[in-house]
């Protein structure tokens, strides 16, 4: 069986090497446009930051793509036949295949103002992107971030500390409504501006502005006043990197993601797509794709088992997360409504809910636990670290709001002389989600 | 914000380029000077430490030494306070290890020497200097030194015992909280390593199977 895989990110490399692990001697190709070697894409942000060489965001040794007797095929992909089994590549050729698998990931959501086409304008997703913002960011320069979301902040983050003068700009009425609420987002906010950010909330962008030779000179908000700036950074979410299958024949959502079904296959037997660019039920029921590193890595294996021929089902386990805001960190698992939807939308979460929610101690510091009736549901929690695996298994367990609060001081594990989660006098239960 | 973890990558010091080099040459040079004082095979006829000592006032090269040690560390401290301060750990740590070079290391053996007229260096514990362990050795000390070591070994096995047990407790229990937000997640993972050991974000890059 010939395997040609498209896409050299966690997903592709994860299918590839079940995939090896099955079939000893299959030929198997490894096609990417974006880079020779598999990176953590997530840890991409490390590079930007100067915390690590790219090469020290590569989790195999160069010599892994040899000794795994995978073949690699540096090009941009521009279709797909399926009637005669082949991938088309930019340059002309074409790859033929047995089984493909499609992990071509995301791509930056295109900026929509009038303006954001041209040099100055940059987004962060791939390696182009990061090299591109990282070759052109200038100590003394005025950069505006865009977008409020885990990106925009690390960016606006980097970008401050290399010493330009930023300008956080979300459309939101709090940073990262999707994961934040008012209270929480309220620390985080504080915090940037603490470090020099200039957060601007409830503003939309309507233009980015030129000058006659084309350079950047500012951003144009709703409100008809211009943040000056040389440097623009639009990170508002990503899209399915899908738009090269157009016409090939292969079903894709409305917003691009190629549909498959629970064992990652397309309606075309032999096309099988895994990880950003695959549109998959989520737990609560809907269709999306899951742009997440570890959801990548586990379609991944999916998709190679069903490749493979095997039986495979791809099911979402329960929600977790962590990241961080400047230093302040953020663990999530579970089940915390959002009030704004993944498009932006209000989103309106049930009404049995009950929350509890206390800050600090100290600055930057907050926990939140979302309860349905008795039963605790979803954890929320900033500047302090929690392991997710207890928090997760009491939320299976369905335990109770007294028995979490009395054990979660087993799952915190921050540094010696951190102050240790106890509920104190200003921690509040709120019926409904707030 | 947590500059210490920022911009590593970006600084010449820190990266092997020719400003941590002229360090290297300096630190080395000085080395040699302070430990083979004259060499006149070299041209070098004096002790350039011990006559910078001697026109700066100090006893000996090795107080000179000692003095120039202690205010490298206070601002190696006040430098890793500045990057990782935010952290109470790194606070608490960085804030004894200067003070124990300070007190315990410099002034203390001056201090001795003025009551008591006797040295006492910390710097040479055991295992670097097994004579120290010689009851002998130990009699001819000042009996508060020997409470003071007895008394402070006790108090270091127990604080270290105490860090590893923490330590192991949180690498076990660590999830791999892998996520496509960049700098929190324990990202890069062995694929055949579900957990990723505690906060470090890059595993070395073992093949994981052959």
């Amino acid at each position: 069986v010939n395997y040609v895989i498209l896409g050299n990110g966690v997903a592709g490399i994860e299918a590839a090497m079940a995939l090896r692990k099955h079939d000893a001697r299959a030929p198997i190709s490894i096609v990417s446009a974006e880079s020779d070697h598999f990176f953590s894409r997530p840890a991409l942000m490390y590079v930007f930051a100067g915390q690590m060489r790219l090469q020290d965001t590569e989790p195999y040794d160069r010599g892994f793509y040899a000794r795994m007797g995978f073949e690699r095929v540096r090009a941009a992909s521009t279709g797909v036949d399926l009637a005669a089994r082949a991938l088309v590549l930019g340059d002309g050729r074409r790859l033929a295949y047995d089984k493909l698998l499609i992990a071509c990931g995301s791509k930056a959501r295109k900026a929509p103002w009038p303006g954001s086409d041209g040099p100055g304008v940059h987004s962060y997703v791939t390696l182009g992107d990061h090299e591109a913002l990282d070759s052109e960011a200038k100590k003394g320069q005025r950069a505006v971030v865009i977008g409020g979301g885990l990106i925009g902040i690390e960016i606006a983050e980097i970008l401050q500390h290399r010493g330009l003068h930023v300008t956080f700009v979300i459309r939101e009425d709090w940073y990262f409504p999707l994961a934040l609420d008012a209270n929480e987002s309220a620390l985080v906010a504080a915090h940037m501006r603490a470090q020099g950010i200039d957060v601007r909330l409830k503003q939309a962008v309507s233009a980015i502005e030129r000058s006659t030779s084309g350079a950047v000179t500012g951003v144009r908000l709703d409100d008809g006043s211009v943040l000056a700036a040389d440097l623009v950074t639009v990170a508002i979410g990503v899209v399915p990197n899908t738009a090269w299958l157009e016409g090939s024949g292969l079903a894709r959502s409305s917003a691009g993601a190629i549909e498959v079904d629970e064992g990652l296959r397309t309606h075309d037997p032999h096309v099988f797509a895994a990880g950003d660019c695959a549109n998959v039920t989520w737990a609560d029921g809907t269709r999306r794709p899951e742009q997440l590193w570890y959801t990548a890595r586990d379609q991944g294996r999916i998709a190679a088992a069903a490749m493979a021929g095997e039986a495979a089902t791809y099911q979402r386990g329960p929600w977790y997360n962590s990241a961080k805001f400047f230093d302040i960190e953020w663990t999530t698992a579970g089940d915390v409504p959002s009030l704004v939807g993944m498009d932006g939308t209000k989103m309106y979460p049930p009404r049995d809910l009950r929350t509890w929610f206390q800050p600090g101690p100290g600055s930057g510091v907050s926990q939140r636990i979302v309860c349905r009736g008795e039963r605790v549901i979803g954890f929320n929690f900033l500047g302090s670290r929690f392991d997710q695996e207890p928090l997760l298994r009491w939320i299976a367990e369905g335990r109770p709001l007294d028995y979490v609060l009395a054990h979660l001081g087993e799952a915190q594990f921050d540094e010696e002389f951190s102050p240790r989660f106890a509920v104190r006098s200003d921690a509040r239960l709120i019926e409904g989600a707030y | 914000m947590q500059e210490g973890l920022l911009d590593t990558f970006h600084q010449p010091m820190r990266t092997r380029q020719w400003p941590a080099w002229i360090l290297t040459a300096v630190l080395t040079v000085s080395y040699v000077l302070l430990y083979f004082g004259p060499m006149p095979k070299v041209g070098i006829t004096i002790d350039v430490f011990e006559t910078v000592a001697q026109s700066v006032g100090l006893s000996s090269k090795w107080v000179l030494y000692g003095l120039l040690y202690s205010l490298a560390m206070t601002a190696g401290g006040a430098y890793m306070l500045k990057r990782h301060g935010n952290s109470p750990y790194q606070r608490v740590r960085t804030i004894v290890v200067v003070l124990v070079q300070i007190v315990l290391a410099f002034a203390l053996p001056i201090v001795l020497r003025v009551f008591w007229n006797h040295e006492f260096y910390f710097s040479y514990f055991w295992p670097l200097k097994i004579e120290y362990f010689y009851p002998g050795y130990i009699l001819q000390q000042p009996f508060l030194m020997i409470a003071w070591s007895f008394i402070g070994s006790l108090i270091a096995f127990r604080s270290s015992r105490g860090f590893s047990e923490s330590v192991s407790t949180a690498r076990g229990s660590a999830v791999a909280g892998d996520s496509r937000t960049p700098r929190a997640s324990r990202s890069v993972t062995c694929p055949t390593s579900r957990r990723a050991p505690g906060r470090s974000n890059v595993s070395p890059s073992t093949p994981c199977w052959s």
